[in-house]
């Protein structure tokens, strides 16, 4: 049956594994091209599935794009059928004439990784290589195309990226994407290049300082966030954008996708295990596999408690789904563990243990329910789940607790509390309310029902609080009967 | 008696004060402002029992960390000709350093931000022709719809009002309109506006309540339908913050009552 709920917007296509460079955090340990690559004809005839399946643009990324020779061929096929597309090479071969190959066939933007300084960038990618890079960039803006650069930071060229943003800038780069450098491929034989988590941070700030700055536009990829309000600015001010909005999870299997270079299709070309591949398209067409119903279950079922840690409890969980899931699986083994490189999940951890050292229920109540009102819900539960160590018979600590728990999207935490306030106190409608809609998020529709009825009852019909959620819940069942039809 | 509340240095609160300002023209007005503390603004949100009462909500700062307890002071004026009545409303606060990094507001059981926010099967991208491109190292980005929820951060700063200006999210960050300043005046867009909802029944109006116990002798009437009540939204909330136009499940803390008899 298709599966017509996912639009693609874009997809990386992983022309060719083969490479003339041997980077030290290459995350596809590139060399030589591998066999099965598709063939010039194969590889024609998905430039135009993928048109047919209403890509707006695609990256063609390798291994090093150009030295597979018919990709300007691919170029001119995917733009002459209306499909915008950029290329992410290491510029070694993008002489003049190469550029102006791709410029006649259409390409909309090439962008070029680089990852230092020169001096840096020569030790992690090869001697020459950011000469060549530099004239890369001078043929192809001579040509009026435009480009962007690519940094991978790791511990080699963290310290440097203010001295490198100066080097791009003088270039003259417009845009630059910075990713963090993931164990896999050459990078995982590296571990002391690897960012500590922590250095998220310095990196949203680098991000911020630069946007604000206003000289180059800057792009933290995917995998940095989520939610701080320096990031949130940095993406508004590089996107020329009036309001904030917040990230939506990962675009794998959703939005987008990845081709490799032997055709298989699969949610992210990061993630390339097995069991990560959805087809591929010498078996079957592109959107065949894209509107299969088993296909891309990983990240189109991926909700909120499937997720493990702090991710599992975080407010943002529903939202952000953990971020970036490649961070998840290289760094922690799977796509269901927390993210740690998650500027929020640090914030936790300094939550957690601020918390810890407090001993005065009391204040850490008080300091809550002023908390909640500022929507501070998660400090709040923090706060409160403190005050519950400390003084485990305190229905007000119970109540609020439910309900911040209940705003954080946690559940079965806010069913814990309200359960302890009721019995303490079982006479406590505002609990039953929130009982009731603990359950009722949980999917458990009658039971919701039959307490929030109960708790109605008991106040008398006198609460509009619970009446209003009593109405909301039968109304809500009502409307989802009905779209059921 | 004062109220207490504890708040995180460098991050916006508010104080809710019902009144009868719709009606009465008796409203509540900020007299007294301490140092370290500084007013953002004041809005009006209506509340549950129809007309009035209203909830006058005031925005505040905390601009620096303070040692001791430092109080706001409101006071209950008539606002016809500006005569301060006896009744006032003490807030105690106290302004703790905050470690943690700012972070956009998020719950997904605040039904304001959830309409805003979009769905994981939001279309993502491009929209040929549609835009300057911007470009990510090479993408080009349909700027409206890749992170899809604007206004997501409150920090009236920071907030762009055009962009926020139509979305009620953006309201509670915030960035008042300047004639609502020290709250005066009404907001003639909710004066006669709502019926049902906010508060906890010990603090509504009796006239405006009279209406509630019908919905339920009669079970659960079209809401949208049945005495003007809006579509029923959730409303688990800490009581009577309103923090949620639409979700009550709340928790009774900071409005207080105007006696209106």
């Amino acid at each position: 049956m298709a599966n017509i709920g996912y639009q693609p917007v874009t997809a990386v296509w992983e022309v060719t594994m083969g490479c003339n460079m041997r980077c030290g955090h290459c995350g596809s340990s590139c060399a030589g091209a591998l066999p099965g690559q598709l063939s010039t004809e194969e590889a024609l005839d998905l430039c135009d599935q993928i048109a047919e399946l209403g890509l707006k643009w695609i990256t063609l990324s390798g291994g090093e794009p150009l030295t597979r020779k018919d990709t300007p061929e691919l170029v001119k096929r995917l733009s002459g059928n209306g499909v915008l597309v950029n290329m992410i090479t290491n510029g070694w071969l993008l002489d003049k004439k190469m550029a102006q190959r791709l410029k006649e066939n259409g390409i909309s933007t090439v962008a070029i990784s680089i990852d230092g300084i020169p001096e840096i960038h020569d030790k992690i990618r090869m001697k020459g290589a950011f000469e060549h890079a530099r004239q890369a960039f001078d043929a192809m803006t001579e040509l009026g195309i435009h480009t962007g650069a690519v940094t991978t930071i790791t511990k080699q060229n963290i310290d440097i990226l203010p001295e490198l943003k100066e080097e791009l800038i003088r270039m003259g780069v417009k845009t630059w994407q910075v990713q963090i450098g993931l164990p896999m491929g050459n990078l995982k034989k590296r571990p002391d290049w690897l960012l500590e988590p922590r250095q998220v941070r310095d990196i949203i700030d680098f991000c911020y300082n630069t946007a604000k700055e206003g000289r180059i536009r800057i792009y933290p990829a995917d995998c940095i966030g989520y939610y701080t309000k320096k990031d949130l600015e940095t993406r508004r001010i590089s996107y020329g954008t009036n309001g904030y909005s917040l990230w939506d999870g990962c675009n794998a299997g959703v939005r987008g996708f990845g081709i490799l270079h032997n055709g298989d299709i699969l949610g992210c070309t990061s993630i390339r295990s097995k069991e990560f591949i959805e087809g591929n398209i010498r078996e079957r067409k592109l959107r065949e596999i894209w509107e299969d119903e088993n296909a891309f279950v990983w990240r189109r079922h991926l909700t909120k408690d499937k997720l493990s840690g702090a991710c599992k409890k975080c407010v943002y969980g529903s939202k952000c789904l953990g971020g970036c899931p490649n961070t998840r699986l290289t760094m922690k083994g799977s796509i269901y563990e927390e993210n740690e490189y998650c500027a929020y999940n640090l914030s936790l951890k300094d939550m957690e243990a601020k918390y810890s050292k407090c001993d005065n229920a009391p204040a850490l109540r008080d300091l809550a329910i002023s908390l909640i009102p500022q929507e501070n819900f998660q400090e709040a539960s923090f706060a409160l789940k403190r005050a519950q160590e400390l003084d485990s018979e305190n229905a007000d600590t119970y109540r609020a607790l439910g309900y911040s728990e209940f705003m954080c999207g946690n559940y079965e935490d806010c069913l814990a509390a309200n359960d302890k306030a009721l019995e303490l106190n079982s006479n406590d409608t505002y609990s039953m309310g929130g009982r009731a809609l603990a359950l009722y998020r949980l999917g458990k529709t009658d039971e919701a029902l039959q307490v929030m009825n109960e708790a109605v009852a008991l106040s008398g019909g006198q609460d509009p609080n619970l009446l209003q959620d009593l109405r909301y819940m039968k109304s809500d069942i009502a409307a989802k009967a009905a779209a059921a039809r | 008696m004062a109220k207490e509340m504890v708040v995180l240095q460098g991050k916006p609160f508010s104080v809710d004060l019902q009144s009868m300002v719709s009606s009465t023209n008796y409203g509540w007005c900020l007299t007294a402002l301490p140092q370290g503390i500084a007013l953002f603004g004041m809005e009006n949100v209506p509340t549950a029992c129809g007309i009035a009462p209203v909830v006058q909500r005031f925005w505040f700062g905390a601009i620096s960390a303070t040692k001791e307890k430092v109080e706001i002071e409101f006071t209950l004026v008539k606002l016809t000709d500006m005569t301060p009545s006896k009744q006032k409303h003490v807030v105690v606060v106290t302004v703790i350093p905050s470690e943690s990094e700012e972070f956009a507001k998020f719950s997904e059981n605040d039904d304001a931000m959830v309409d805003a926010v979009c769905n994981a099967a939001m279309p993502y991208g491009l929209v040929l022709g549609t835009q300057d491109v911007a470009f990510k190292y090479g993408y080009p980005v349909d700027t409206s719809v890749k992170y899809g929820y604007p206004c997501g951060v409150q920090d009236a700063t920071q907030c762009c009002e055009d962009a926020c200006a139509s979305q009620p999210v953006a309201l509670k960050y915030g960035i008042p309109s300047p004639i609502l300043k020290y709250g005066f005046p009404v907001d003639t867009g909710v004066k006669y506006g709502y019926p049902c909802g906010v508060q906890d029944a010990s603090q509504c109006c009796e006239d405006a309540c009279d209406s509630q116990p019908v919905a339920l002798k009669y079970g659960i009437p079209s809401p949208t339908l049945k005495y003007g009540v809006p579509s029923p939204t959730l409303k688990y909330g800490f009581p009577n913050r309103s923090q949620n136009v639409s979700l009550i499940y709340g928790f009774r803390a900071d409005t207080k009552n105007l006696p209106n008899k």
